[in-house]
């Protein structure tokens, strides 16, 4: 996902997730379903909570490229997932699971490439396999549901509505704006020294150092700039000289408060069962 | 009580040397009701005096102020820049900078909000300044889906909303297309003219045509001093303004230069309007009904040598599905100058960046070749192409990074290990081209705008590029620093041999440097010819956001009356063709 597509959320259709719901209403869901899916172990009691996120995803409208970054992202974290996969195959780590049967082994293979050495698979890392998966895919499919249907300025005004510190929202405002702005000019520079030569090709370390100037000197010079000509915007429309009024309220409907108190419902629910039946533990 | 009174102010920022002052003795009374005229070569402190207004100098940007500046009688000194924003509004250059928010009504919404006012009037603020703007339809959009006239558009608004008494305008229009310019003109005229208060707009020359449409007052500023101030007539009339860099509009050159030579076609205009009237007048009285082409002098008809850049059927399509190409075919033979011309986003810039190998077609039969290089292969690299055809960006900063100025020249050949030897020379008669010799050891951020926008070319010349691509080469430059560009764009095109592409928002200098113009808009060319035949297709002309010079458009104004040639190009073909007629 690069910077310029989340800032270029404005541009897609909008749908009821997007305008019918709350910042806040989405931000409670969001957060339930993730303390959730960070108890739970098991991918049969996860994959409902990924379906969820998926469809809404879906009806979202999020961008396609969203979801390529997100396998790219999965499967970034093969090593340390498959490290810590082989390492399940201890019976007593399983509490619900069957024991015997989850330490079963399938197969053995010994790798050495990157010392990964013997390697064994039972039914137990099998399941542990699948809800570490599975998890992973609940976080970012809800994630993306947050971001992709909530724009900064439903956020910003928020923010503002729950009396959170101007000062705070408005840096956040700014970065959210000018990061892409930054980015774009960090590539243009890059293109204006390679026009004239330059490349950072080399292993030498001081020449690394003396490779990185031209890059570096405009791009500090121009960040110092736009904060200096930000800082003169802000002055010029009176940014700091009273506390800001809040254009909007907070105004929850009574569907978000339907949707936040099933949210609290189901975050209790799960973390009581959790505890007193070992759901979604292996 | 006067809305702006200067009382012998004087400002020094911190990095001045002693004795040496942005603004100069300043002693300048503004009433109510004015547009004002800041008119000044750039680093004359046109910004300073801006910023004054409402304190950001000394307050923000540090410095030493000597006298006093009084706003509806309150003192600079006794307020914080925050408060006086409900007096002095500012619309900087750069409207990027200017936007906070993340829709169009919440950015209006920001000072008013920023004041503490109520909601209810914060609201009323709001739509009042976006009805005034013609921005109502676009309230819920982002600021970043707007074009660049929009953006300039809504920073105006935003001020609007604080209801200040002054608005100051620092050269608003410098960045836009010839009609974003007239959109936010307009614009401007509009709500000053229903205001009570006092608005200024700064201007260096590039665009004085366009200021002087609506300015009914001017105060000319020169090394930090007020050197001239009354009616625009008055003041524009003089030789001041050529004498200092700035220059004239140039239906107001014409009829100067026509006095000078015996001829009185009637008052001095500073309008477009003016002038045609005037002229219209002028001829009905002296019975003429035609004007008639003086006979064609031999001419050296420029010619050109084999085919260096060739495209055919250039596509380019971004990731985020903005087809910014769409099948561009043309070719440029060796040393030709070409402007390519069209309004913002119109697909320019991504043209060029393929000219230099910075980006591929997205098609794959398309044909690019620069020389003999065949920039659709993969074997072509961007190494090989730069020593061919080269590209400078629009902001020189993008770039200039090395202590010294010699240093920033020699970077390109130290990047392509040269021989001591022969990279000292290459570097001398680069720097040489600009007459940047003299400033070679001078701190580079230290420089100019002008030298820096100079040294940025000069930069890739050691390079031996055949072709160069400039992004506007003559943005922030004043009518001297653009002819000491444009004098040396053509040493190059003539004494070396080099062709070059500009991309322009300014159609006086293709009008009176280029050998041919490509039009742009939505990605495809639509107009490629030489200027006389592009500037006479206006229909076509305004589908890409472009007006043509002002001297261009008094012909058109007077071809239906009087079959006045409609591709009068340049001030002097004027001259020529009305001395010919009413000698």
């Amino acid at each position: 996902m690069t910077i310029d597509m989340l800032s270029a959320r404005d541009d897609v259709e909008k749908t009821y997730l997007h305008t019918g719901l709350q910042p806040l209403t989405k931000f409670c869901v969001v957060v339930a379903v993730l303390v959730v899916s960070g108890l739970w172990l098991d991918f049969r009691f996860l994959a409902p909570l990924f379906l969820i996120g998926l469809v809404l995803d879906i009806v979202g409208k999020a961008p396609k490229a969203w979801f390529i970054v997100m396998v790219t992202a999965l499967l970034l974290t093969w090593y340390p997932t498959l490290r810590t996969t082989v390492a399940q195959a201890n019976p007593e780590y399983f509490k619900v699971l069957d024991p015997t049967w989850a330490s079963t082994s399938i197969a053995t293979i010994n790798i050495k490439f990157l010392n990964l050495g013997t390697m064994g698979l039972t039914y137990g890392t099998l399941f542990w396999l699948a809800g570490r998966i599975m998890r992973f895919g609940t976080v970012l499919t809800w994630a993306i549901f947050l971001v992709s249907t909530t724009p900064m300025n439903q956020i910003a005004n928020t923010m503002y509505a729950l009396k959170i510190p101007y000062q705070i929202v408005f840096v956040l405002q700014m970065t959210y704006k000018f990061i892409p702005q930054m980015s774009s000019i960090i590539n243009q520079i890059s293109e204006a020294q390679r026009l004239r030569g330059w490349s950072m090709k080399t292993i030498n370390p001081k020449k690394l150092v003396e490779r990185a100037l031209p890059i570096a000197n405009p791009m500090i010079r121009r960040t110092a700039m736009i904060v200096e000509q930000v800082t003169t915007a802000t002055q010029i429309r009176g940014f700091g000289s009273s506390q800001p009024t809040a254009i909007r309220d907070l105004e929850m409907k009574n569907l978000d408060w339907v949707i936040v108190v099933i949210a609290g419902v189901f975050l209790v629910v799960s973390i009581f069962g959790v505890i007193a039946f070992k759901w979604g533990a292996l | 009580m006067k809305t702006i009174d200067f009382k012998n102010f004087s400002f020094q920022y911190l990095y001045q040397e002693e004795g040496e002052n942005a603004l100069n003795d300043i002693t300048l009374e503004i009433g109510n009701g004015s547009v004002v005229g800041l008119l000044g070569r750039a680093g004359s402190g046109k910004s300073t005096f801006v910023k004054s207004l409402n304190g950001l100098c000394p307050q923000v940007e540090i410095g030493t102020q000597k006298g006093d500046l009084f706003i509806e009688g309150i003192n600079t000194r006794d307020k914080e820049v925050n408060e006086l924003a409900r007096k002095v509004g500012i619309v900087l250059q750069n409207p990027e900078v200017q936007i906070f928010s993340l829709t169009v009504w919440d950015d209006v919404a920001f000072g008013p909000s920023n004041l503490g006012m109520p909601r209810e009037e914060i609201i009323r603020r709001v739509d009042r300044s976006l009805k005034a703007l013609e921005l109502t339809s676009m309230s819920d959009r982002s600021p970043n889906n707007l074009s660049g006239g929009e953006q300039q558009l809504l920073a105006i608004a935003g001020v609007l909303a604080m209801e200040p008494k002054v608005l100051a305008f620092d050269e608003p229009v410098s960045m836009l297309d010839p009609i974003g310019k007239e959109q936010v003109l307009k614009a401007m005229f509009s709500i000053t003219e229903k205001s009570e208060g006092v608005s200024l707009i700064t201007e260096s020359g590039a665009d004085i045509e366009a200021v002087a449409e609506f300015i009914d007052y001017i105060v000319v500023l020169d090394e930090g001093k007020v050197v001239a101030k009354g009616l625009p007539n008055e003041v524009l009339q003089g030789d001041l303004m050529n004498n200092i860099g700035v220059g004239r509009p140039q239906v107001t050159e014409v009829f100067m230069e026509m006095k000078k030579a015996g001829i009185d076609i009637g008052p001095i205009p500073i309008t477009l309007d003016q002038a045609s009237t005037n002229l219209r007048q002028t001829l009905a009285k002296m019975r003429i009904t035609e004007i008639t082409q003086p006979p064609i002098e031999e001419k050296t008809i420029r010619e050109f040598g084999e085919t260096v850049i060739e495209v055919k059927n250039l596509h380019h399509m971004y990731k985020n599905g903005v087809h910014a190409l769409n099948g561009v075919t043309f070719d440029i033979p060796k040393g030709q100058m070409v402007g390519i011309i069209g309004q913002n986003g119109s697909g320019k810039t991504t043209l060029v960046k393929h000219l230099v190998g910075l980006l591929k077609a997205t098609n794959k039969d398309a044909v690019l070749k620069i020389k003999d290089l065949d920039c659709m292969s993969k074997k072509t690299k961007l190494e090989d192409i730069i020593k061919v055809s080269n590209y400078i960006f629009q902001n020189p900063d993008d770039q200039l990074f090395a202590e010294t100025a010699i240093q920033e020249v020699q970077f390109a050949p130290t990047m392509l290990e040269m021989p001591a030897d022969i990279m000292k020379k290459e570097v001398r008669e680069a720097m040489d081209v600009f007459g940047l010799w003299p400033h070679r050891k001078r701190y580079v951020y230290g420089l100019d705008e002008d030298l820096k926008t100079y040294l940025a070319i000069a930069c890739v010349l050691p390079m031996h590029p055949e072709i160069l691509l400039i992004d506007e080469p003559t943005t922030g430059l004043d009518t001297k620093g653009e002819q000491v560009m444009m004098d040396s764009l053509h040493r190059l095109n003539d004494e070396f041999g080099k062709t070059i592409v500009i991309i322009t928002h300014n159609m006086k200098t293709v009008a009176n440097h280029c050998d041919r113009a490509i039009v742009l808009s939505k990605g495809n060319i639509i107009l490629d010819g030489a200027p006389k035949a592009i500037f006479t297709q206006n229909e076509k002309l305004l589908q890409a956001d472009i007006y043509p010079p002002q001297v261009t458009r008094l012909g058109q104004a007077l071809a239906g009356e009087f079959n006045f040639p409609r591709d009068v190009l340049t001030v002097n073909e004027m001259i020529e063709l009305l001395k010919f007629n009413l000698r």
